[in-house]
């Protein structure tokens, strides 16, 4: 059921979306929104205006960082030196370089600049302006979300338009994400994206109007660097509402619906031939347990935990089967996915064994989660599963602030939450705040973890060994339950063609309208 | 009139003062660090301490109200901490999206309520008294989202002859701003508005009890003039105090409203600011609230005192 | 201010048949007016659906299956939710948190409004400035003091019980200011502390049954604004914690379903509607009540 709804092409961009610019020739990268079933396709216009109803209010703060807030804008002002590709998290597409060449030992790569970049200033982007914008996303109050990673580079202008990246550790497994979502800035402006008043970037569009809270507008840059792109105008409107959203889109005064829950987007394209689904990105949904306290510092408990929910119809029924529940971390495009770990047991009787050999029957189990209505979706159905094997359940939803805030400390507890499937085994665990040895927001620690994480880290491409282990030893101790790998569907109007996503962003290079 | 507000000058000072402090404590009691919101999901403790001081958060309670309290009286309203723009810029971009809504559902308010009430007031006979008192009382029973998502459903689906998202100012361009702002109006307006008629009945029929309107019935004086002169007029005051309390939920209204029908306002921005813990925010929209409804409450005496002679301000 | 119910002139009423509780008899008597009956058949309708709840359906709650989403058929009326369980019953438990809600939160709100608007009664200055207290909460709209209400305590049941509670004050508080004002001044107050009858039984005994009629028919109404505070904060997610259904959260989610199961909306919808008009004719029966001379 699940092809009808999210086309094969999407299905494969799913993971790292794909974009090829080499040498400044644009390959086109399948669009994910041209399945539309009512055929209707029309002929693209040169020019036109892409309407786009996010959830989320623009944070240009943020374009360093990746997140819905600055999704459907930010890769069309600000380019990285690569993106990459969703067949292999290893593998690179060039935008602002033309050549990044890695030494034997993968601890070093020289990074060679394409000619002619320009920002919208007007002033020629160099390795200074790469250096500056690594140095600063690796800076204390950066939000990028990777800068455990960038803490360990050492970053150095080499020429003109060269660089060269030191790393502590093998390169290729976290390369392209890392490069992915460290688009270039302006240092020279870079202070006007605290409030907006400067958005300036080397990418086919400028900021013409940007109204914080409520929306922002990109029209096409006519001294872009590369080749002209159809789309003249990108207008994100905010539109927090899934009713408002919907209705946006019904009456035609958006194309594009974004950050309305699967199950909105699903309906939504089930009633009407003239939408389809659309995704970039997945996202990895896990329940994270404290090991410290309360039933979940008995491993017991944890073991019967993860056999207690079905994860199949969590997935079915809050994610619209659009999902996996191969119960990993790990995306499957990754070289050294574990394969023959993947899956999961739903055993409610012998996790009800399992919770009274503990002695924990009716030891309540608080779960803590951000307050959005896919987390409170999921918490319903774990609720009730873990509730049938004997134990009690309560729910702390929160909102963002509070969350955040709690997570950080590592004083969330039991937790459910989402986060990006951004890369590789390698980059997972040094970036994401679940898995990450530095700053993690679990609060399960071992030495054996540490080691295991270390050994993935370390083996560069020959990994799937240690990812092995580690995910054995995981599985183990149950401290994490991967519940459900999902994709965030937007909802596109057949009007709408070729918009491809990366890990930063949607990107238009090959987008067009049809009348 | 002037020496009125005068005397009343001292206790709107004060209440507008203790508004400040429990507009700028509320929020801050609320657990949660918009530090946190701002370094992301995967921040790390260090990002956030770094954030928070860099807003100026790690410094002492009082040391911040001061600093707040003195923009205000220099005209700074503050920035906002998760768009770190001025507040009075975002309060500026909406504050005309949310005055026409207010307004436009105000007259509707004003007309439909007193209409409605004056209709059930003096109607005598059954089955137009049924008809009118069953409209208003499931007016009553109807909370305004609920109107929104029907009028949604009717002129989304079944009658599109009217836009149902979205918002284009009527200073800009009258014809088409008014049509965007039609359905929002109506749906906060009207559960409101049957709350106005039920006053003005009640009012109308107490009043119609009186004995100085069997005095002019007495003496002749024609039905329709018994009816403007004496008993509308006496029936109208309570109605304009609720109008006048009412304004303030007109606002309140307005924060579902504006959700469900994408317009970008006050109410927007109030709730937004509220679950991402923008202090900056809030407290501007507090105090201005509540500045808002104690001005409102003043007028209201004055319209009060315009009506009924026998009322002094002093 | 309270020139919308003005106190009964219960203190020159004849005395000749006076029943035994004269107060409970005179509502006795006009809740038989045809929206009285209506109100009461309705509300004791919903009531009794709400306590019969886990008798009819011992199944409770939160019954989940694989058929989610179903439409309406003969083992589930108005079809199943999105964990397929049955929405009928989720209505009429949610009926019943909306019930537990409203009948412990308005009274609460009625009884500490009245209290603190009568301060004014032991010490004028306390009193104004208790009233100019109860102005602020009143001027800060109520959706956004609900939404800060709950941040602050966290989102549960407690939390919307408090809103509940903290947004009714300056309306009870108000009214029964008004009454104290106005009732402090006459003959027989001013008569009973000339004789040193002591202040509380002077309270007790005449001020405030004078105020109990506007307040009682200001609750039944605020009953209708409580059942919408509830909504209105379920509509922005911050209702009660599921998977425990309210008439509100269960609007919230269903309105994404409208199109393709109506019912999800509709039995809600229906059964609040019903809830909040059973109480607005209850607030006009009770009002014509008072304003019997």
């Amino acid at each position: 059921m699940s092809q009808t709804r999210l086309a094969p092409v999407s299905r494969a961009l799913v993971g790292i979306a794909a974009l090829v610019l080499a040498g400044g020739s644009l390959t086109a990268c399948a669009s994910a929104v041209q399945q539309e079933a009512s055929g209707g396709s029309g002929e693209c216009v040169d020019g036109g205006t892409l309407t786009i109803a996010n959830a989320q209010a623009p944070i240009p703060e943020r374009v360093l960082a990746q997140g819905a807030a600055n999704q459907w804008w930010a890769r069309g002002v600000f380019e990285p030196l690569a993106y990459g590709t969703a067949e292999d998290p290893t593998a690179l597409d060039l935008v602002l370089a033309s050549d990044i060449s890695l030494s034997d030992d993968d601890l070093t790569a020289v990074i060679t600049l394409n000619e002619g970049v320009t920002f919208s200033t007007g002033r020629d982007m160099t390795a200074d302006d790469v250096v500056w914008t690594f140095e600063t996303a690796a800076s204390e109050t950066s939000p990028s979300d990777v800068k455990a990673i960038l803490a360990t580079w050492d970053i150095e202008k080499t020429g003109d338009l060269e660089v060269t990246i030191t790393g502590q550790n093998p390169l290729t497994p976290v390369l392209a994400s890392t490069l992915d979502l460290t688009p270039i800035v302006d240092s020279e402006t870079y202070d006007g994206l605290l409030d907006g008043s400067q958005m300036i970037g080397t990418g086919p569009y400028v900021v013409s109007d940007y109204t914080a809270g409520a929306g922002i507008t990109l029209e096409r840059r006519d001294d872009y660097w590369g080749e002209e792109p159809s789309l003249a105008t990108v207008q994100v409107d905010t539109i927090a509402d899934s009713t408002a959203q919907i209705s946006a889109l019904r009456s035609g005064s958006t194309a594009i619906a974004s950050g309305l829950t699967i199950q909105d987007a699903t309906t939504l394209v089930d009633g009407d031939d003239s939408f389809s689904l659309s995704s970039g990105a997945d996202a990895v949904f896990p329940l994270v347990i404290d090991t410290t306290k309360g039933a979940g510092a008995d491993v017991k408990v944890r073991q019967a935990i993860a056999m207690a929910i079905d994860r199949d119809r969590i997935n079915e029924q809050v994610f619209s089967g659009l999902g996996d529940t191969d119960g990993l971390y790990w995306s499957p495009s990754s070289p050294d996915y574990p394969t023959d770990q993947a899956g999961f047991t739903y055993d409610p009787d012998a996790a009800s064994a399992l919770v009274k050999e503990a002695g924990a029957e009716g030891e309540t189990v608080t779960i803590t989660y951000l307050n959005i209505p896919t987390l409170a979706a999921e918490y319903q159905i774990i609720a009730n599963n873990l509730e049938a094997i004997g134990l009690t359940v309560k729910a702390t939803p929160l909102a963002g602030p509070d969350f955040q805030a709690r997570a950080a400390e590592q004083a969330a507890g039991n937790y459910l939450i989402l986060r990006g499937s951004n890369g590789g085994t390698a980059f997972m665990l040094q970036t994401n705040a679940d898995l990450r040895l530095a700053g993690a927001h679990r609060v399960f620690d071992t030495p054996e973890y540490e080691k295991l994480v270390n050994a993935v880290i370390a083996a560069g491409e020959d990994s799937a060994e240690a990812t092995a282990a580690l995910t054995e030893y995981m599985n183990e101790q149950a401290f994490l339950d991967v519940l459900v790998t999902a994709p965030f569907p937007s909802v596109v109007d057949s009007s709408v063609q070729g918009i491809a996503y990366s890990l930063g962003g949607t990107n238009y290079y090959d987008a067009c309208v049809t009348q | 009139m002037i020496r009125y507000l005068v005397r009343k000058l001292p206790s709107v000072v004060l209440v507008l003062l203790v508004t400040s402090v429990i507009a700028f404590s509320l929020p801050r009691l609320v657990p949660g660090d918009p530090a946190a919101l701002l370094a992301g999901p995967d921040a790390s403790p260090q990002t956030i301490a770094a954030i928070r001081a860099e807003l100026g958060l790690d410094q002492p309670y009082v040391t911040q109200y001061l600093h707040w309290m003195q923009g205000l009286f220099t005209g700074d309203l503050g920035t906002s901490l998760q768009y770190r723009r001025p507040v009075s810029e975002l309060i500026g971009d909406r504050i005309g999206s949310t005055l026409e809504l207010a307004v436009l559902a105000g007259l509707l308010l004003v007309v439909a309520g007193i209409g409605l009430g004056v209709a059930a007031g003096s109607s005598n006979r059954r089955w137009s008294r049924f008809l009118t008192e069953g409209t208003n009382t499931t007016m009553l029973a109807m909370p305004p989202f609920l109107a929104g998502l029907l009028l949604i459903l009717v002129f989304g689906v079944a009658l599109p002859v009217l836009p149902i998202s979205g918002e284009v100012s009527v200073l800009s361009d009258p014809v088409i701003g008014i049509q965007y702002l039609i359905l929002p109006a109506i749906a906060l307006a009207l559960p409101m508005a049957a709350g106005i008629a039920r006053l003005v009945q009640t009012q109308m029929r107490s009043v119609q009890q009186e004995d100085f309107v069997d005095l002019a019935t007495a003496k002749g004086v024609p039905s329709g003039r018994i009816y403007r002169r004496h008993v509308l007029r006496n029936s109208l005051g309570p109605a304009v105090v609720a109008i006048g309390i009412r304004f303030g939920d007109l606002l309140a209204g307005a924060v579902v409203i504006e959700a469900i029908f994408a317009r970008n306002g006050i109410g927007q921005l109030a709730v937004t600011s509220a679950q991402a813990s923008d202090y900056a925010v809030i407290q501007v929209v507090i105090v201005g609230t509540v500045f808002v409804a104690v001005m409102a409450q003043l007028l209201t005496e004055i319209t009060l005192a315009a009506l009924d002679p026998r009322i002094r301000l002093a | 201010m309270s020139a919308t119910s003005a106190p009964a002139r219960r203190a020159t009423k004849d005395v000749r048949r006076a029943p035994r509780f004269p107060t409970l008899h005179r509502y006795l008597m006009v809740l038989k007016s045809g929206r009285g009956i209506t109100a009461l058949v309705l509300l004791g309708t919903l009531v009794a659906l709400a306590l019969l709840a886990p008798a009819l359906f011992p199944g409770g709650y939160d019954e989940q299956s694989s058929g989610a989403l179903a439409g309406p058929s003969a083992a589930h009326w108005l079809g199943t939710d999105e964990f397929g369980r049955d929405i009928l019953v989720r209505t009429i438990y949610g009926l019943r948190t909306d019930l537990t809600l409203i009948i412990t939160a308005v009274p609460v709100s009625l009884a500490i409004g009245t209290l603190l608007g009568l301060t004014g009664y032991l010490n004028g200055r306390l009193g104004l400035f208790v009233q100019r207290a109860l102005d602020i909460v009143l001027g800060i709209p109520g959706l956004l003091l609900g939404i800060m209400i709950v941040l602050v305590i966290g989102a549960g049941w407690f939390a919307l019980f408090s809103a509940i509670v903290i947004a009714g004050l300056p309306q009870f508080g108000r009214l029964a200011r008004a009454g104290l004002l106005t009732q402090q001044d006459r003959e027989y107050a001013v008569a009973s502390r000339t004789l040193g009858v002591p202040r509380r039984t002077v309270m007790v005994r005449h001020i405030l049954p004078n105020v109990v009629d506007p307040l009682l028919v200001t609750a039944a109404i605020y009953t209708v604004a409580a059942i919408f505070i509830e909504a209105s904060l379920s509509i922005v997610g911050l209702g009660i914690n599921p998977p425990q259904p309210s008439l509100g959260a269960l609007l919230n989610t269903g309105a994404r379903y409208v199109q393709t199961l109506p019912t999800y909306v509709i039995g809600p919808g229906v059964v609040l509607l019903l809830l909040a008009l059973a109480f607005t004719l209850l607030s006009d029966a009770l009002n014509k009540a008072a304003n019997r001379r």
